[in-house]
């Protein structure tokens, strides 16, 4: 399990951009959906995920704004940028190549 | 959920109020509070659910450190230490140098009060260019916080030319004690100079800081 969450751990922010390629969201939602698909497996923490968010950030892979919430308090949006987008196509292609890689080692 | 916002805060409570900072902690406190619901609404009682949001904020550090103080200030102070210690060695200097045309070259008593008065004279202009052009508290953005801390700067930054001008009074009337004593021979009465002092300075007060 430790393995498997480095592993993972190292492609935090090819799965943040994987999810914001479908759509806007923000940090719990991410994290929440990554809940999901795992099966409850796997979480990110909190500070993982915006240090991830600063990183892309800081890219330009991404872009925040607020949204306004009716009832609550307001969230930060993110929205993944043409940059983004192309280099998750490529951050794709790269673990393609490594799963092929391994899969002829193990 | 309080608990949890006292959490968030104290995490926090080292960092400097700045719009960056604040933002970051609202986005996390928003998402916490929304993980504590949807836990309370998966059937967990509150302290399992308010443990299990904690626990999973995870190692902050990375996240808080470049908001903590600005390297810029760090500069400053190492610039104010060097411009003071050199201004120090000048005013050494100069007594050092009157002391050698005075007795040593035994040059004429004006010119041992030239060479005190020219060299402390750039010691003091070094000190008065250094500290009148430290940048004023620069605006980070224009959140309140950073325009009630650049009131407070202004009024530190007063503080601060006062106890400036201070000094340069009373090296002054050091430098025009010794060039009048030298100069006259008048030591049995220059020294009533010194009084002049407080009087010089209180004025000062008055005339800058009027509004204290």
């Amino acid at each position: 399990m430790s393995i498997t969450s480095d592993i993972i751990r190292g492609h935090t922010e090819t799965i943040i951009l994987s999810h914001l390629y479908e759509k806007d969201s923000y940090g719990y939602e991410i994290n929440k959906m990554i809940k999901d698909k795992t099966e409850h497996q796997y979480e990110l923490k909190e500070a993982t995920l915006y240090c991830a968010f600063k990183r892309l950030k800081e890219n330009g892979y991404i872009e925040s704004y607020w949204g306004e919430q009716a009832v609550g308090a307001r969230r930060r949006y993110y929205r993944i940028t043409d940059d983004g987008k192309k280099y998750y196509e490529e951050c794709k292609q790269d673990w393609e190549n490594t799963k092929k890689i391994l899969d002829k080692l193990i | 959920m309080n608990k949890i916002k006292n959490y968030v805060d104290d995490l926090f409570k080292d960092i400097r109020k700045t719009r960056k900072s604040e933002e970051l902690k609202e986005e996390l406190l928003s998402d916490l509070e929304e993980k504590y619901q949807d836990l309370i609404a998966n059937g967990k009682n509150e302290k399992e659910a308010y443990q299990e949001v904690i626990g999973g904020i995870g190692d902050v550090d990375e996240l808080l450190e470049e908001l903590k103080e600005p390297t810029q200030d760090l500069e400053t102070r190492k610039k104010t230490a060097f411009v003071v210690s050199l201004s120090v060695g000048l005013y050494i200097l100069a007594l050092i140098s009157t002391i050698i045309c005075d007795e040593l070259l035994e040059l004429p008593d004006t010119i041992s009060a030239v060479s005190f008065f020219g060299i402390a004279g750039i010691a003091t202009c070094i000190l008065i260019y250094h500290f009148m052009s430290i940048p004023k508290y620069q605006k980070m953005d224009d959140s309140f916080v950073e325009i009630r801390k650049e009131k407070i700067d202004a009024r530190n930054k007063n503080k601060q030319l006062l106890s400036a001008l201070d000094t340069i009074v009373w090296l002054l009337i050091l430098i025009i004690y010794f060039l009048i004593s030298f100069l006259f021979d008048c030591w049995y009465i220059s020294w009533i100079l010194f009084l002049v002092g407080p009087l010089v300075t209180t004025i000062v007060h008055l005339l800058v800081g009027g509004d204290e």
